[in-house]
């Protein structure tokens, strides 16, 4: 049956590829994730959630140069799902909080303050934050990745950078 | 300052430690996956196939609700009730929408002649009485002929056949019928323009409705194209198999030829050695029977019965 076998020759690349796509970026994901939870278990279930529907929807990924964009998408759409759905319950992940306590106090004031200020901005500015200055994306990818006009990407970045510093200058 | 601060957070953002759990959280995400994609590809679960689909569909909808503002104008001129969801945009000719319904009653079929476009609406309805949304549906644009497929999940029952000989006074609709399919929990059904049309189709609720906007499409220059299909079988059960079958492994196309048997249609080719050689390809692992038929845009498929050759 040599249409059935390259069916199943196709699936297997497909799971092939579809693997070292999440195992190239599952650093990446799960950082996203736990600047948007900041807990190691919802963080979990975010990379999971953008797995599931990454996975049902590989297919749909034409040009390969883009998977990793689209990717990265899915898991910021799937981290703004979980925390709309869960807005109320989001805490600091105690482990990370112990972890904190173990420093010099004035570390752990700055590190909480630090991410109270990430906490001002809302979900669209967090991420554009976290790809521009944490993933290192050039404006214009950052752009493409999330959809938006570049102009409202710059705004937006601007809008976002101005919330930080005003927090930020609290703790200098 | 702020650069000094930035580069302090982007630190500690690096210094976020994946813990090793996250092969857990991944293989199951992909366990789900595959879950979803073997149901999928149960022949018996078309209609979860749809359904499943919604799951994504459903949270592009809550972002953002995806209306052309020219295409929203034109629906306030038309007598139509309900509330907008969504303009279909499709990606290789397929879009998809709708909730999850069981019950769904295929309930009527009317339309709304202008000038230099129609309007046609087709109407869901569940013991009688206006249903909200549509049941998840897929629909599918193709070209030689120019059609639509619709599948309609949750349906069981087709009160809009009654309505079909309205649309004989459609300047585009040449025909329009059921297609047999096996999963008894959907309803098929094709459109097939006697031109190129522009079709865009939107989702409505509160009532549910699909509304068909269809105006002329310049036909281009005319080229043959050659199509990969099975010969002519009479509407039953071994037809809809054989489908089941040929769905497995392509995107397949079900139309009525000229003495209304149906064809199904595997692939298509702009040469007819390609065509051929597809044929000679599938002929090494099936003894199922496929014809290379050249077609013009406007044509519909001929008759080719296994019997009378």
């Amino acid at each position: 049956m040599i249409i059935k076998s390259k069916k199943k020759v196709k699936n297997q690349l497909r799971e092939e590829a579809f693997l070292s796509l999440i195992q190239k970026n599952q650093d990446r994901m799960y950082k996203i994730a736990y600047s948007y939870v900041k807990n190691k278990e919802d963080a979990l279930d975010i990379v999971q959630e953008a797995v599931y529907k990454s996975y049902i929807s590989y297919d749909k990924v034409k040009q390969v140069e883009y998977e990793e964009t689209w990717l990265i998408r899915i898991l910021i759409n799937a981290a703004i799902d979980f925390i709309k759905k869960n807005r109320k319950i989001v805490t600091l992940d105690v482990e990370n909080m112990e972890e904190l306590s173990s420093n010099d106090s004035e570390l752990v004031d700055q590190k909480v303050a630090v991410q109270e200020a990430l906490d001002k901005l809302n979900e669209h500015e967090r991420a554009i934050v976290i790809l521009r200055y944490f993933e290192d994306m050039k404006l214009m990818d950052v752009a493409k990745l999330l959809g938006k006009p570049i102009s409202t990407i710059k705004s937006t970045l601007y809008r976002a950078l101005k919330k930080m510093e005003i927090e930020l200058s609290e703790v200098d | 300052m702020k650069t000094n601060k930035m580069s302090e957070y982007k630190n500690e953002y690096l210094e976020i430690e994946t813990p090793p759990e996250i092969s857990n959280a991944i293989m199951t995400g992909i366990e789900r996956g595959k879950k979803e994609m073997t149901k999928n590809n149960n022949s018996r679960s078309k209609f979860l196939k749809v359904c499943a689909s919604m799951v994504l569909a459903t949270s592009i909808l809550t972002g953002a609700i995806n209306v052309s503002p020219t295409f929203a104008e034109t629906l306030k001129n038309i007598p139509i009730i309900g509330e907008i969801v969504k303009v279909l945009q499709f990606t290789d000719g397929e879009a998809e929408g709708g909730i999850i319904t069981d019950g769904t009653d295929i309930s009527g079929i009317d339309i709304v002649e202008e000038e230099t476009f129609e309007e046609i609406v087709i109407e869901f309805s569940n013991d009688g009485d206006n249903q909200n949304n549509v049941g998840a549906y897929k629909v599918v644009q193709a070209e030689y002929p120019s059609t639509i497929t619709f599948e309609i999940g949750g349906a069981r029952r087709f009160t809009a056949m009654e309505d079909f000989k309205k649309l004989n006074e459609s300047q585009y609709v040449k025909d329009i019928y059921p297609l047999i399919t096996l999963d008894d929990s959907m309803m098929r059904f094709v459109v097939v323009f006697n031109t190129p049309v522009n079709c865009e189709i939107t989702e409505m609720e509160s009532p549910a409705s699909l509304v068909m906007h269809i105006s002329e499409k310049e036909l281009s220059e005319q080229q043959e194209m050659y199509f990969v299909r099975t010969e002519s079988i009479p509407r039953g059960e071994t037809f809809g198999i054989l489908e089941e079958e040929f769905k497995r492994e392509y995107d397949t196309r079900v139309l009525k030829d000229e003495n209304e048997w149906f064809i199904i249609e595997l692939n298509s080719f702009d040469s007819k050695e390609a065509a051929e050689a597809f044929v000679m390809e599938f002929s090494v692992s099936s003894d199922k029977k496929l014809i290379v038929e050249k077609r013009l845009e406007n044509e519909i498929p001929k008759h080719y019965p296994s019997e009378s050759n």
